[in-house]
């Protein structure tokens, strides 16, 4: 069906992946005898050379982001962000459901090269099931020599702690899950300092997401250039899409970075449900400003999108039919952000609120043209003021939506009169 | 040191410095909430965000650290827009209830809009209604409506008294201020949330609706409830005041110093103003066939004859006297009457802490102790010894304070004692004679701190029906028993 490799996927099918004997017998582990037979400094330079792109969302390059951490400070600590919350993406649990050991040997393979000898998954609170399989896999892994003490016989010993959240989406902004770690409220972090040089318990940090260290043992089996060969120049790799909404085969699709969204809508997720035609899609989860359907043309890696005034985020792709009326759509949108700001800064916290209230009463159906313009300039009021990036996201989509569907609104009020 | 520019100005700070604070030192004032000098900063209104070169985002001055060669725009279209929109969000659900609210004219919130606000009306839907009186402290009230959640008050709890009783409770525009486990604020500091609070959000009910806050005057002055020597403000009645209150001290709130940051404790700031209740206005006789009240002459010329013989007269000072008047007392009892046998005590050591109280209630045992010598307590309890054995015909108290120690009182009801004091206190009847004086808020002076440091404060307030100075009476004592003292030593002094 394909000529590119799959990566993330490649245990997908298999039945029962997640049994650590099943996953060796796939070649599982390998990359970590591997990679402690290499010195740190060559893994990390490996990944520099993969080009592999932060797949939480922010998209920050892997191999960069671990070179930050200042070689005299111990201990360091690795955070695993399992906390998926953005509105549409199921590509992190997927993961975690079907193949973890390729999550634990990523791990592994990170905290080496990085040297550090603990590490935090922080897990969503919803997934019950999924932290103990997760946590059973662990086990396994220690069992096997690949974590604890001195593993594979190697001055290198690690600790993974599998941390529950508690449903805020919040808490998967790294500094938020950071605090929420500590046993503290999740509020995000004030930025500098970094993760990097100051992170968890106040040491530095390294923090990825679980489908970029799900990449590393595959990076280190065939080395950096092949990963980086794969995707587009600077942005390496295959994605996992995750496309859900009016499409005939929702699903996640592990494809090369970089894919046309329009062939992944269209072939891979089979086009528009029942034939009808597509009005909009979130290319990025429900934080990355909307697309219209003739925008669609367009190369999803982060740069092509961020060109067009969107962002590829966690990659997870909302489509919306022509039967979606996108003042439901803008109603959603502001009940997801007034319901998980935290409260901390000024601009998301008045301007979810303001939003929540502006919208409802549009819902109601007793508003006026003033206050589509009011919407409007609340949400460019929160663009670029925030302390963390949701209150951004959410003024930043709300303002796309009217700016690009005004004319759904306007016709609206129209009809009620 | 790194060397930046601010709005065209050149300046150059210590490393670390924030932006903030180099824009302070270089006399430009980026307007804020939730930052406040005292605390760490948070970074969370948003408000004094400003343009740094080269980065295309707005930055929180107060959090962001200068660098060398920075070239930041304070003032530019796009910070005045931030500023802008900041306030209206802070606004939109804002009660505007300044007319009743005690933290109008030196709110922050009053401050920002008159400086950089938006004077567009917004299209405005129900507000979101909070409550309005939390008791969040015995004397603390708490207004959620007026709150714009800058934790200062969360804050100032973590960090300067450790103590944590407040915390923000809830998510999104659900947040608000809540005491802890419902226990609520108590420590000795919560006065100060009152002052950290930029808005009217916290009031003390030691001050709600007592007056507007233009109509008073601050008088600076130095706290004399402990050996710290807190810097204050009193707050009196100003020029125009225009109800018809009898209240005469409105306020105690921290002037910053070194000695005490930006803090007080809450004795200081509460306990100070009773200093000024209960107050003396004429000499009284205590006789055995009643008590009655008389002149200066009548009171001064019934104990005059006993300094005749200056061994038979004993003197006891007070701790909380300033420099000024211990030098007289020294000058005229001890160098010209004679008189040896002076002693000081004062109020009893309190418990202290490591944040500002000391455990010496007394402002200025230092002072006496530069003045009289380090063994003036020795030399006080020899004075209480003799007063034991009967030695004394005549006693002198000098000073409210020194009823605390028993010592004093062992041979009062024996000796003919005569106490200068400002007012009424349940041992008053057993002496002889007493004499009015003026109280703390009425003299000026020096007092040295625990660490010996000389502090000057002026009078705060009128006196009190007139009632004459230490100084003034020592010196009609002084010439009624034959004693002539040179008026310019007097005033020197």
């Amino acid at each position: 069906m394909s000529d590119f490799p799959k990566i993330i996927t490649q245990n997908f099918d298999i039945e029962n992946a997640w049994d650590i004997n099943v996953y060796i017998e796939r070649g599982g582990y390998k990359a970590l005898q591997k990679a402690l037979s290499m010195k740190p400094e060559e893994i990390v330079e490996e990944v520099k050379k993969a080009c592999l792109r932060g797949r939480g969302g922010a998209g920050f390059p892997a191999g960069v982001k671990w070179g930050f951490i200042p070689k005299e400070i111990k201990p360091r600590y690795l955070c695993v962000n399992a906390d998926e919350g953005e509105p549409g993406t199921f590509k992190d649990r997927n993961i975690l459901e079907k193949d973890p050991h390729r999550l634990i040997e990523g791990i592994v393979i990170t905290c080496y090269a990085v040297g550090i000898n603990k590490a935090f998954i922080y897990i969503r609170g919803e997934w019950r099931k999924i932290a103990r399989r997760l946590e059973r896999a662990i086990i396994e892994a220690k069992e096997k020599g690949f974590v604890g003490k001195n593993i594979l016989g190697k001055d290198f010993s690690l600790d993974i702690l599998v941390h529950r959240g508690a449903g805020a989406y919040i808490c998967g902004e790294e500094t938020a899950l950071m605090e929420s770690i500590e046993g503290k409220r999740g509020l995000p972090r004030i930025k500098p300092p970094f993760p990097a040089t100051k992170g968890l318990f106040g040491y530095p940090t390294v923090i990825n997401n679980v489908e970029t260290l799900s990449n590393i043992p595959s990076i280190v089996l065939n080395g950096g250039d092949w990963f980086a060969n794969i995707g587009v120049p600077g942005d390496g790799g295959t994605r996992l899409f995750a496309v859900s909404g009016h499409v005939e085969k929702p699903g996640v699709y592990e494809l090369p970075v970089g894919t046309k969204l329009k062939e992944i809508i269209f072939r891979w997720a089979g086009g528009i449900k029942d034939g009808k035609s597509l009005k909009a899609v979130f290319p990025g989860g429900i934080s990355a400003p909307v697309l219209t359907s003739d925008e669609i043309d367009v190369s999803a890696d982060y740069n092509s999108l961020q060109k067009i005034g969107s962002m590829l985020g966690s990659a997870a792709i909302i489509v919306m039919d022509e039967t979606t009326s996108m003042i439901d759509v803008l109603d959603r949108v502001v009940a997801f952000f007034h319901h998980e700001s935290c409260g901390q800064c000024t601009p998301c916290r008045e301007g979810t609120s303001i939003l929540k209230r502006k919208v409802s009463k549009f819902m109601k159906g007793e508003s006026s043209q003033e206050d589509i313009d009011f919407i409007e300039k609340t949400a460019n009021s929160m663009i670029g003021r925030c302390l963390c990036p949701l209150g951004d996201a959410c003024g930043l989509q709300v303002a796309t939506i009217i700016r690009k569907f005004r004319k759904e609104f306007e016709e609206s009020l129209k009809k009620r009169v | 040191m790194p060397f930046l520019i601010i709005d065209g100005k050149e300046i150059e700070v210590k490393k670390g410095t924030t932006i903030l604070e180099a824009a302070k030192l270089a006399g430009i004032e980026i307007p804020h909430f939730c930052y406040h000098p005292g605390l760490k900063p948070a970074g969370t209104c948003r408000m004094c965000l400003v343009e740094i070169s080269g980065n295309p985002k707005l930055q929180t001055a107060c959090t962001t650290e200068v660098q060398d060669g920075m070239v930041v725009n304070t003032n530019s279209p796009a910070v005045k827009k931030a500023r802008e929109e900041v306030l209206s969000f802070l606004l939109y659900d804002h009660p505007l209830d300044c007319p009743i609210c005690d933290k109008a004219g030196e709110c922050l919130l009053q401050k920002n809009y008159n400086e950089h606000g938006s004077t567009e009306i917004p299209v405005k839907e129900e507000m979101i209604r909070r409550e309005k009186k939390v008791f969040i402290s015995e004397r603390l009230i708490l207004d959620r409506e007026r709150c714009v959640l800058c934790t200062r008050c969360v804050r100032f709890l973590e960090e300067i008294t450790g103590t944590r009783e407040l915390l923000v409770s809830k998510r999104g525009d659900n947040s608000e201020i809540d005491i802890f486990q419902g226990i609520p604020v108590n420590n000795l500091y919560s006065g100060n949330l009152v002052d950290i609070c930029p808005v009217g959000a916290i009031t003390d009910l030691d001050f709600r609706f007592k007056a507007r806050v233009w109509f008073l005057k601050e008088i600076p002055s130095v706290c004399p409830l402990c050996g710290r020597g807190c810097n204050i403000f009193i707050d009196v009645k100003g020029e125009f005041f225009p109800s018809l209150s009898k209240e005469r001290i409105f306020r105690i709130r921290p002037r910053y110093s070194e000695i005490n940051k930006y803090w007080i404790c809450d004795i200081g700031r509460y306990k100070l103003a009773e200093l000024d209740k209960n107050r003396i206005a004429n000499p009284i006789l205590l006789e055995p066939n009643g008590v009655r009240e008389v002149s200066f002459e009548e009171a001064l010329m019934s104990f005059s004859h006993y300094f005749k013989e200056p061994d038979k007269v004993a003197i006891l000072s007070s701790y909380h006297l300033t420099n000024e008047e211990n030098q007289l007392i020294k000058m005229i009892f001890y160098d010209k009457m004679g008189i040896k046998n002076i002693g000081y005590t004062g109020f009893r050591d309190g418990k202290g802490d490591n944040i500002l109280l000391v455990s010496d209630r007394n402002p200025n045992r230092k002072g006496v102790k530069k003045l009289w010598g380090d063994d003036i307590e020795k030399r006080t309890q020899e004075v209480f010894q003799l007063m034991r054995r009967g030695n004394f015909n005549f006693l002198l108290l000098i000073g409210d304070e020194i009823l605390e120690d028993e010592n004093v009182f062992l041979s009062v009801r024996e000796t003919f004692t005569v106490w200068i004091l400002s007012r009424y206190n349940e041992l008053y009847h057993n002496v002889r004679v007493i004499l009015p004086m003026r109280n703390f808020f009425e003299k000026e002076g020096t007092f040295t701190n625990i660490d010996g440091i000389d502090q000057s404060f002026s009078s705060a307030l009128p006196p009190f029906k007139n009632v004459p100075s230490l100084k003034d009476i020592i010196s009609q004592i002084s010439s009624l028993s034959g004693i002539k003292i040179e008026k310019e030593l007097c005033e020197r002094s």
